[in-house]
Protein backbone atom coordinates (compact mmCIF):
# COMPACT_ATOMS: atom_id res chain seq x y z
CA UNK A 1 0.00 0.00 0.00
CA UNK A 2 1.31 3.42 -0.90
CA UNK A 3 1.63 5.52 2.22
CA UNK A 4 1.95 9.20 2.72
CA UNK A 5 2.92 11.40 5.58
CA UNK A 6 1.80 14.68 6.91
CA UNK A 7 3.24 16.61 9.79
CA UNK A 8 1.42 18.07 12.76
CA UNK A 9 2.55 21.52 11.69
CA UNK A 10 0.84 21.16 8.34
CA UNK A 11 -2.39 20.09 10.02
CA UNK A 12 -2.24 23.11 12.33
CA UNK A 13 -1.62 25.43 9.41
CA UNK A 14 -4.53 24.02 7.44
CA UNK A 15 -6.79 24.42 10.46
CA UNK A 16 -5.71 28.06 10.76
CA UNK A 17 -6.37 28.61 7.09
CA UNK A 18 -9.84 27.13 7.40
CA UNK A 19 -10.56 29.40 10.37
CA UNK A 20 -9.48 32.44 8.39
CA UNK A 21 -11.53 31.30 5.43
CA UNK A 22 -14.55 31.14 7.70
CA UNK A 23 -13.82 34.64 9.03
CA UNK A 24 -13.47 36.01 5.51
CA UNK A 25 -16.72 34.50 4.35
CA UNK A 26 -18.55 35.75 7.44
CA UNK A 27 -17.09 39.22 7.01
CA UNK A 28 -18.05 39.31 3.34
CA UNK A 29 -21.60 38.26 4.11
CA UNK A 30 -21.83 40.97 6.76
CA UNK A 31 -20.61 43.60 4.31
CA UNK A 32 -23.13 42.42 1.74
CA UNK A 33 -25.92 42.67 4.26
CA UNK A 34 -24.79 46.22 5.20
CA UNK A 35 -24.62 47.18 1.56
CA UNK A 36 -28.17 45.96 0.99
CA UNK A 37 -29.38 47.91 4.03
CA UNK A 38 -27.67 51.10 2.89
CA UNK A 39 -28.99 50.73 -0.64
CA UNK A 40 -32.58 50.27 0.54
CA UNK A 41 -32.45 53.09 3.08
CA UNK A 42 -30.82 55.43 0.56
CA UNK A 43 -33.69 54.87 -1.86
CA UNK A 44 -36.18 55.53 0.94
CA UNK A 45 -34.28 58.65 1.99
CA UNK A 46 -34.21 59.96 -1.58
CA UNK A 47 -37.97 59.55 -1.95
CA UNK A 48 -38.58 61.09 1.47
CA UNK A 49 -36.52 64.17 0.66
CA UNK A 50 -38.07 64.52 -2.80
CA UNK A 51 -41.58 64.42 -1.32
CA UNK A 52 -40.65 66.87 1.46
CA UNK A 53 -39.18 69.24 -1.10
CA UNK A 54 -42.32 69.18 -3.24
CA UNK A 55 -44.60 69.67 -0.24
CA UNK A 56 -42.47 72.58 0.97
CA UNK A 57 -42.50 74.19 -2.48
CA UNK A 58 -46.29 73.95 -2.71
CA UNK A 59 -46.59 75.38 0.81
CA UNK A 60 -44.41 78.34 -0.06
CA UNK A 61 -46.17 78.95 -3.35
CA UNK A 62 -49.43 79.67 -1.55
CA UNK A 63 -53.08 78.91 -2.14
CA UNK A 64 -54.09 77.69 -5.59
CA UNK A 65 -50.90 75.82 -6.45
CA UNK A 66 -50.77 72.15 -7.31
CA UNK A 67 -48.32 69.49 -8.41
CA UNK A 68 -48.40 65.82 -9.41
CA UNK A 69 -45.59 63.30 -8.95
CA UNK A 70 -45.02 59.55 -8.70
CA UNK A 71 -43.91 57.43 -5.75
CA UNK A 72 -42.88 53.80 -6.00
CA UNK A 73 -43.59 52.86 -2.35
CA UNK A 74 -46.05 53.89 0.38
CA UNK A 75 -45.52 57.29 2.00
CA UNK A 76 -46.94 58.65 5.26
CA UNK A 77 -47.37 62.38 5.72
CA UNK A 78 -47.70 64.01 9.14
CA UNK A 79 -48.16 67.72 9.89
CA UNK A 80 -44.49 68.50 9.24
CA UNK A 81 -42.80 65.22 8.40
CA UNK A 82 -42.72 62.45 5.84
CA UNK A 83 -42.10 58.77 6.58
CA UNK A 84 -41.03 56.18 4.00
CA UNK A 85 -40.59 52.72 5.55
CA UNK A 86 -38.16 53.34 8.46
CA UNK A 87 -36.88 56.64 7.09
CA UNK A 88 -38.30 60.01 8.03
CA UNK A 89 -37.59 63.59 7.05
CA UNK A 90 -39.05 66.99 7.79
CA UNK A 91 -40.21 70.02 5.88
CA UNK A 92 -40.86 73.58 7.06
CA UNK A 93 -44.57 73.93 6.41
CA UNK A 94 -47.98 72.58 7.35
CA UNK A 95 -49.68 69.61 5.72
CA UNK A 96 -52.77 67.51 6.34
CA UNK A 97 -51.73 64.10 7.74
CA UNK A 98 -52.42 61.27 5.31
CA UNK A 99 -51.14 57.81 4.34
CA UNK A 100 -50.50 57.34 0.64
CA UNK A 101 -50.03 54.19 -1.40
CA UNK A 102 -47.57 53.96 -4.27
CA UNK A 103 -48.58 55.58 -7.52
CA UNK A 104 -49.47 59.08 -8.62
CA UNK A 105 -49.76 61.74 -5.89
CA UNK A 106 -51.52 65.10 -6.19
CA UNK A 107 -50.20 67.85 -3.92
CA UNK A 108 -52.28 71.00 -3.57
CA UNK A 109 -52.46 74.13 -1.47
CA UNK A 110 -56.02 75.34 -1.12
CA UNK A 111 -56.00 77.47 2.04
CA UNK A 112 -52.41 77.74 3.14
CA UNK A 113 -52.19 74.09 4.23
CA UNK A 114 -50.85 71.42 1.89
CA UNK A 115 -53.01 68.40 1.04
CA UNK A 116 -51.80 65.19 -0.60
CA UNK A 117 -53.87 62.44 -2.13
CA UNK A 118 -53.49 59.48 -4.43
CA UNK A 119 -54.91 60.29 -7.85
CA UNK B 1 -0.36 -10.74 -13.04
CA UNK B 2 2.13 -8.13 -11.95
CA UNK B 3 1.29 -6.44 -8.67
CA UNK B 4 1.86 -2.79 -7.87
CA UNK B 5 5.26 -2.24 -6.31
CA UNK B 6 5.31 -1.28 -2.66
CA UNK B 7 7.67 1.47 -3.43
CA UNK B 8 8.57 3.85 -6.17
CA UNK B 9 11.98 4.69 -7.40
CA UNK B 10 13.02 8.18 -6.38
CA UNK B 11 14.27 9.51 -9.74
CA UNK B 12 16.61 12.18 -8.33
CA UNK B 13 18.53 9.83 -6.09
CA UNK B 14 18.71 6.82 -8.33
CA UNK B 15 18.24 4.36 -5.55
CA UNK B 16 15.25 2.39 -4.34
CA UNK B 17 13.43 3.83 -1.28
CA UNK B 18 10.37 5.71 -0.11
CA UNK B 19 9.45 8.70 -2.33
CA UNK B 20 9.22 11.72 -0.04
CA UNK B 21 8.17 15.30 -0.39
CA UNK B 22 8.88 18.31 1.69
CA UNK B 23 6.95 21.37 2.71
CA UNK B 24 8.66 24.13 4.61
CA UNK B 25 6.76 25.57 7.52
CA UNK B 26 8.31 28.97 6.82
CA UNK B 27 6.47 29.16 3.50
CA UNK B 28 3.15 28.49 5.12
CA UNK B 29 3.86 31.12 7.77
CA UNK B 30 4.88 33.62 5.12
CA UNK B 31 1.70 33.01 3.13
CA UNK B 32 -0.38 33.29 6.28
CA UNK B 33 1.29 36.58 7.16
CA UNK B 34 0.56 38.07 3.73
CA UNK B 35 -3.03 36.85 3.93
CA UNK B 36 -3.45 38.41 7.38
CA UNK B 37 -2.09 41.77 6.25
CA UNK B 38 -4.43 41.94 3.25
CA UNK B 39 -7.38 40.69 5.29
CA UNK B 40 -6.94 43.23 8.10
CA UNK B 41 -6.42 46.04 5.59
CA UNK B 42 -9.68 45.23 3.84
CA UNK B 43 -11.46 44.86 7.19
CA UNK B 44 -10.47 48.43 8.11
CA UNK B 45 -11.43 50.00 4.79
CA UNK B 46 -15.11 49.13 5.08
CA UNK B 47 -15.86 50.84 8.45
CA UNK B 48 -13.84 53.89 7.39
CA UNK B 49 -15.77 54.30 4.15
CA UNK B 50 -19.05 53.66 5.91
CA UNK B 51 -18.35 56.40 8.48
CA UNK B 52 -17.32 58.82 5.77
CA UNK B 53 -20.56 58.09 3.90
CA UNK B 54 -22.57 58.72 7.06
CA UNK B 55 -20.85 62.07 7.68
CA UNK B 56 -21.38 63.25 4.12
CA UNK B 57 -25.03 62.21 4.19
CA UNK B 58 -25.51 64.12 7.43
CA UNK B 59 -23.93 67.25 5.95
CA UNK B 60 -26.14 67.06 2.86
CA UNK B 61 -29.25 66.60 5.00
CA UNK B 62 -28.32 69.59 7.14
CA UNK B 63 -27.77 71.71 4.04
CA UNK B 64 -31.13 70.68 2.61
CA UNK B 65 -32.92 71.50 5.84
CA UNK B 66 -31.12 74.81 6.11
CA UNK B 67 -32.29 75.77 2.62
CA UNK B 68 -35.83 74.66 3.44
CA UNK B 69 -35.95 76.73 6.62
CA UNK B 70 -34.37 79.79 5.00
CA UNK B 71 -36.94 79.63 2.19
CA UNK B 72 -39.77 79.20 4.69
CA UNK B 73 -38.61 82.26 6.64
CA UNK B 74 -38.08 84.67 3.74
CA UNK B 75 -40.68 83.49 1.22
CA UNK B 76 -43.63 82.51 3.38
CA UNK B 77 -45.83 84.68 5.60
CA UNK B 78 -46.29 81.67 7.88
CA UNK B 79 -49.47 79.91 8.88
CA UNK B 80 -51.91 81.39 9.56
CA UNK B 81 -50.73 84.32 7.47
CA UNK B 82 -51.63 86.82 10.21
CA UNK B 83 -50.08 84.68 12.95
CA UNK B 84 -49.36 85.95 16.43
CA UNK B 85 -47.35 84.43 19.23
CA UNK B 86 -50.48 82.61 20.41
CA UNK B 87 -51.89 81.44 17.09
CA UNK B 88 -48.74 80.53 15.14
CA UNK B 89 -48.53 77.06 13.62
CA UNK B 90 -45.70 77.69 11.18
CA UNK B 91 -43.41 80.72 11.41
CA UNK B 92 -42.79 82.79 8.29
CA UNK B 93 -41.45 86.34 8.17
CA UNK B 94 -42.32 87.51 4.69
CA UNK B 95 -44.85 90.17 3.77
CA UNK B 96 -43.80 89.53 0.21
CA UNK B 97 -41.18 87.18 -1.14
CA UNK B 98 -37.80 88.19 0.36
CA UNK B 99 -39.32 91.23 2.09
CA UNK B 100 -39.42 90.72 5.85
CA UNK B 101 -42.26 92.02 7.98
CA UNK B 102 -40.77 93.98 10.89
CA UNK B 103 -43.56 92.96 13.29
CA UNK B 104 -43.19 89.27 12.49
CA UNK B 105 -39.44 89.54 12.82
CA UNK B 106 -39.84 91.09 16.25
CA UNK B 107 -42.31 88.39 17.31
CA UNK B 108 -39.93 85.70 16.05
CA UNK B 109 -37.07 87.19 18.06
CA UNK B 110 -39.28 87.44 21.16
CA UNK B 111 -40.52 83.86 20.81
CA UNK B 112 -36.99 82.53 20.44
CA UNK B 113 -35.75 84.41 23.50
CA UNK B 114 -38.75 83.29 25.57
CA UNK B 115 -38.76 79.63 24.57
CA UNK B 116 -36.20 78.43 22.05
CA UNK B 117 -37.47 74.83 21.89
CA UNK B 118 -41.07 75.91 21.36
CA UNK B 119 -39.89 78.21 18.58
CA UNK B 120 -38.12 75.27 16.93
CA UNK B 121 -41.43 73.43 17.05
CA UNK B 122 -43.23 76.41 15.50
CA UNK B 123 -40.56 76.50 12.79
CA UNK B 124 -41.14 72.80 12.19
CA UNK B 125 -37.40 72.45 12.76
CA UNK B 126 -37.01 69.57 15.18
CA UNK B 127 -33.77 67.83 14.46
CA UNK B 128 -31.15 70.61 14.49
CA UNK B 129 -30.43 73.96 16.16
CA UNK B 130 -30.37 77.28 14.34
CA UNK B 131 -29.01 80.80 14.44
CA UNK B 132 -30.50 83.55 12.27
CA UNK B 133 -28.30 86.59 11.72
CA UNK B 134 -29.50 89.68 9.90
CA UNK B 135 -26.80 91.96 8.62
CA UNK B 136 -28.00 95.30 7.25
CA UNK B 137 -26.28 98.58 6.45
CA UNK B 138 -28.01 100.23 9.40
CA UNK B 139 -26.65 98.73 12.61
CA UNK B 140 -30.00 99.06 14.38
CA UNK B 141 -31.49 96.53 11.97
CA UNK B 142 -28.85 93.86 12.72
CA UNK B 143 -30.15 90.95 14.75
CA UNK B 144 -29.03 87.57 16.08
CA UNK B 145 -31.88 85.17 16.76
CA UNK B 146 -31.35 81.66 18.08
CA UNK B 147 -28.54 79.66 19.61
CA UNK B 148 -24.83 80.25 19.01
CA UNK B 149 -23.02 77.12 17.84
CA UNK B 150 -20.04 75.80 19.76
CA UNK B 151 -16.66 75.74 17.95
CA UNK B 152 -16.59 71.93 17.77
CA UNK B 153 -20.04 71.59 16.22
CA UNK B 154 -20.57 70.90 12.56
CA UNK B 155 -22.27 73.98 11.06
CA UNK B 156 -23.95 74.55 7.70
CA UNK B 157 -24.70 78.12 6.62
CA UNK B 158 -27.00 79.50 3.93
CA UNK B 159 -27.71 83.10 2.98
CA UNK B 160 -30.58 85.02 1.48
CA UNK B 161 -30.78 88.59 0.24
CA UNK B 162 -33.77 90.24 1.89
CA UNK B 163 -35.29 93.65 2.46
CA UNK B 164 -35.69 94.68 6.11
CA UNK B 165 -37.05 98.07 7.13
CA UNK B 166 -36.76 99.27 3.55
CA UNK B 167 -33.07 98.34 3.35
CA UNK B 168 -31.27 95.51 1.65
CA UNK B 169 -29.81 93.05 4.11
CA UNK B 170 -28.39 89.54 4.28
CA UNK B 171 -30.19 86.90 6.27
CA UNK B 172 -27.70 84.24 7.28
CA UNK B 173 -29.04 80.98 8.69
CA UNK B 174 -26.66 78.62 10.47
CA UNK B 175 -27.84 75.09 11.18
CA UNK B 176 -25.95 72.78 13.47
CA UNK B 177 -26.31 69.80 15.75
Amino acid sequence: MIQGQISIEAIVVVVFLLIFLGLTISSTLQVQSFERLISDSSADQALCLKTADIVQEIFLSGAGTRAVFEVDRPVSVAASSITVNQTYCYFSGVAVPVSLSKGSIVVSNSSGVVSLANS
Amino acid sequence: MPTAPRYRRAPSKGRVGWARGQALLIEFVGALFVFLVVFLFLQNIWPENFNRWKDETEQQTMLLRANQLASALVESPGYPTDWTTNTVESIGLASQKNVLDADKLAMFAGLTTADYNLTKHDLRFFEYDFLVQIDANTASLDQNIGMVPKPDQSVVTVRRIVVVGGENAVLQLSVFR
